[in-house]
């Protein structure tokens, strides 16, 4: 143990005369990509105004539903136990495609193995105020979904689609907007 | 194809091994830390989450998990931790798999049986360019060899991918498949040595090209010692391969498309011991064959997205490879085209169809042991394919119905088609079953080569040398087989999961050496003898059943410990050894039962362990006894950039034979073998 200890120290050491050399070639943070996810879903929150009539007064919470696959429902548990501009967060596990469980949700991600479920969901959704999500990544929001995960390089991108957020009468904070990677999808696909 | 079939799987480990050298990172130095709470990154701002750099841990997933096969991947760090410093053997890692070392360059691999130097029923791919060689079907193993650090998976499909990969791929499919150039930026150098290893060095560097690419150029360098034979004479087959390369690989403004451009040169150095037949006293002679192989390849690859989850891939390469060595000469070209389209999903189709043309030209230059019925061939080989994946009952049921038709200069047409069912119970389970059909095409040793093999000594009652000669069949057809398979897959838990694989396989035509009537030769230049001349014929049928299984358990957030077992049962059916010579010799030369261990233990942050145990039963054809091995490794993180590890392998028996007669010269005696490795980041 004396020289796993030793070890240790001896790392701790070179860790810290090498630290200069990081500050220059090491300036990002080093994350998984379901944290990245997670943490972004948070600020999704945080960043987005819901009309009154679709989120009542805080502490009322938020509803964050889940729908297919995905590798941060792990990461995301936590959310839980927190809250976002006083307001709590629930999060829903979605088993199906139901209308009227997604109706109830202010946040809703959508697995990119569940495209074809988000095609019929689409419609019944758009029009509520309701911040959808994906990592459908070119396909979300070209088919009217809001925000899509997408990773390039290592790193995570936003791509987010104005139009199909407006008609939802969702407002989304200019600090998040000045981020991400605004999307025009055709008119004829984005709406409808 | 180039189409992985599978993609990488999770590795819950190499998270939590990185999130603990995160935090303790980040400990040490707040201006990055994770803040109050090391398991949220809910404290992050907007602006750090967009500027983090992706740790890969889960990047598509577990789709190996729903691939209606007996798939096995094998990612970098399984690679690295195995502490294997080939290809080869890193494959040992696989259930399934039939790795034997031959010589210092040479192994045996096959899966699910018919194991030689030259296996010839499994197809192997590197980044979808073809690495088997067409003279013998068979692949040089001491060609490929890629960098490990390089390699960011191998996919392992036991059983037929005939239907998606094409002919030869009767028993299986490696594919190996190179990181992109966007994950291998900066610069690495490594390097080792040890009793048996004299040193191998690898440099790798890579930088971004332009705005949206990436480029890296590698140089590795090996030398291994000469091993001992049964005798425990040096066996003179000291290895020294060279080799270097570059790829480079670029997304579209759009990131719908996406270009790879990659390349390899190699040489490679080996020697063994060769006996050749004589026709005078002694009647046999042994001498040192020197083995030179060289060669290039240069690929380039196009993936389109189109709308609505379309795709178009094409990719083309060229592959150069000579190899000089005492039978017989071979220099190859061969030019590949091949183009794949992914159709929109309509309603609960999914089609993928695609189509290939390759050209394969070579000379090759015989011994005088060898004579051929032509010097040079060109083929040509027209293929297609056609998939779709029905779902049957969403999340529930899918059904892929699939075929390749395939027409080569050979065995003229060849159709492959295969039906694969798989349910989904729940999330956690899976059950999958297929039938398909595959071939083995005829390589061109079959058709137009014949060789002497061996020369006998008069006796009393025959006073004049025989000669036995392998001929040339030009009626030689394809191997054919029907396979039968049924998997089940399980994730009892989140730290543990159950994967079993089963099969029948149905043989007919197996390759058979079946004798021709002697003639006595007198034709004044050679002595009298008698020609007892074989050729290669389709007089052979099997059948070969087996399992393979795999049960993997995230023991601690440290530690991962996985247990393999693989089953092989194969009985043969051919001619009366009157008219054929070890039709049925295959049936002991692949191990009836194997077995693995695996444990990878990180026993601190920077301080790792891992050990691997493995059996491998008697191989009755070669009297090769049944065998432990275990191979231990011992990694040390310096600091970010530095890293040593320590591995000892084969450290239960001071020898062991892995494959090959006890006659034959070039068969050793594994030993063990130590050795350090220093790796650095920069």
């Amino acid at each position: 143990m004396a020289i796993l200890k030793k070890t240790l120290v001896l790392t701790c050491i070179l860790l810290f005369v090498w630290k200069p050399l990081y500050a220059t070639t090491e300036q990002r943070l080093q994350l998984l990509e379901s944290q990245i996810k997670a943490g972004m879903i948070y600020n999704f929150l945080k960043y987005t105004e819901w009309p009154e009539s679709a989120l009542p007064p805080a502490p009322a919470p938020y509803i964050v539903c889940i729908l297919g696959n995905n590798s941060f429902s792990d990461a995301l548990a936590p959310l839980e136990k927190r809250t976002v501009n006083q307001h709590t967060i629930k999060i829903h596990i979605l088993h199906n495609a139901e209308k009227a469980e997604a109706q109830e949700c202010h946040l809703l991600f959508i697995g990119q193995d569940k495209k074809a479920e988000w095609l019929s969901l689409r419609l019944a959704v758009s029009k509520r105020s309701i911040l959808t999500v994906s990592d459908a990544e070119e396909f979300f929001v070209k088919n009217g979904g809001m925000i899509e995960f997408r990773k390039t390089n290592n790193q995570m991108d936003v791509g987010l689609n104005m139009q199909a957020l407006q008609s939802a009468q969702l407002q989304v904070h200019d600090r998040l907007l000045a981020l991400v990677t605004i999307v025009h999808p055709p008119s004829s696909e984005s709406e409808r | 194809m180039y189409t992985n079939l599978v993609g990488n799987k999770i590795r819950t480990k190499s998270r939590n091994c990185l999130f603990l050298g995160l935090t303790t990172y980040l400990f040490l130095f707040p201006e990055y830390s994770l803040a109050t709470s090391n398991e949220e990154p809910f404290e992050l701002s907007l602006e750090q989450l967009f500027n983090a750099t992706v740790i890969s841990a889960s990047k598509t997933e577990d789709k190996w998990w729903t691939t209606p096969a007996s798939v096995y991947v094998v990612d970098n760090q399984d690679i690295q931790r195995s502490g294997a410093t080939s290809i080869p053997e890193a494959l040992r890692l696989v259930p399934g798999v039939q790795v034997a070392r031959v010589n210092a360059s040479g192994w045996a691999v096959s899966v699910r049986g018919f194991n030689g130097a030259l296996a010839n029923k499994l197809l192997v791919l590197m980044d979808g360019r073809e690495i088997y060689d067409p003279l013998f079907s068979g692949v040089y193993w001491d060609i490929q060899d890629t960098p490990l650090e390089d390699i960011e998976r191998i996919e392992v499909i036991r059983g037929p991918g005939a239907s998606l990969w094409g002919a030869n791929a009767v028993n299986g499919v490696i594919n190996i498949i190179t990181k992109s150039a966007a994950d291998t930026q900066g610069g690495l150098l490594s390097g080792g040595a040890g009793n048996q290893e004299h040193g191998f060095t690898t440099g790798r560097y890579g930088v971004k090209l332009g705005e949206n690419g990436y480029y890296r150029i590698y140089g590795k360098y090996l030398n291994h010692d000469n091993e001992k034979n049964l005798a425990g004479i040096n066996s003179q087959d000291n290895w020294s391969a060279g080799r270097g390369g570059f790829r480079a690989d670029w997304k579209g403004n759009d990131k719908k498309s996406s270009f790879t451009l990659q390349g390899d040169a190699y040489q490679s150095d080996s020697s063994q011991l060769r006996t050749t037949p004589l026709l005078s006293a002694p009647y046999s002679r042994t001498g040192k064959e020197e083995i030179t192989a060289r060669g290039g390849n240069i690929l380039a690859r196009w993936k389109q997205d189109l709308q609505d989850d379309a795709r178009l891939s094409i990719q083309s390469y060229v592959d150069f490879t000579s190899r000089e060595q005492m039978l017989v000469e071979d220099r190859r070209t061969s030019f590949d085209l091949d183009a794949q389209y992914e159709l929109p999903v309509w309603n609960r189709h999914k089609f993928i169809i695609g189509g290939r043309y390759r050209y394969s030209a070579d000379e090759l230059t015989p011994s005088s042991f060898v004579s051929l019925e032509s010097a040079e061939r060109n083929d040509q080989t027209f293929s297609g394919f056609m998939q779709d994946q029905i779902t049957l009952q969403p999340e529930k049921w899918l059904l892929t119905l699939g075929t390749k038709f395939e027409h080569n200069d050979y065995s003229g047409f060849e159709l492959q088609p295969n039906a694969r069912l798989q349910w989904h119970p729940n999330e956690t389970q899976m059950l999958w079953t297929s039938i398909s059909r595959a071939v083995r095409t005829p390589s061109r040793i079959e058709r137009d080569v014949n060789v002497d093999l061996a020369a006998f000594p008069p006796s009393v009652a025959l006073p004049v040398p025989i000669l036995l000669q392998l001929q040339a069949n030009s009626d030689y057809d394809s191997e054919e087989l029907t396979a039968y398979e049924a998997g089940y897959r399980h994730k009892l838990t989140s730290d543990l999961s159950f994967d079993i694989s089963t099969f029948y396989n149905d043989y007919s035509k197996l390759a058979t050496n079946r004798f021709l009537p002697f003639t006595i030769v007198n034709n004044g230049v050679d002595p009298l003898h008698i020609l007892f001349p074989i050729h290669a014929s389709n007089d052979t049928k099997g059948e070969s059943y087996g399992l393979e299984t795999t049960l993997d358990w995230q023991a601690l957030e440290v530690l991962e410990l996985s247990v393999g077992y693989s089953l092989l049962e194969i009985a043969l059916h051919g001619p009366e050894p009157d008219i054929a010579i070890n039709a049925e010799s295959a049936e002991e030369q692949s191990p009836q039962h194997q077995f693995n261990v695996r444990s990878m233990w990180d026993i601190t942050n920077d301080l790792s362990l891992d050990t691997m145990l493995y059996y491998v039963s008697s191989l009755p054809a070669y009297q090769v006894p049944d065998y432990w091995r275990l191979d231990t490794r011992l990694g040390w993180k310096i600091n970010r950039q530095l890293q040593f590890s320590l591995v000892a392998q084969n450290m239960l028996d001071s020898v062991h034979r892995e494959f090959g007669a006890p006659s034959d010269v070039n068969s050793i005696e594994v030993g063990r073998s130590i050795y350090g490795k220093l790796t650095w980041r920069f």
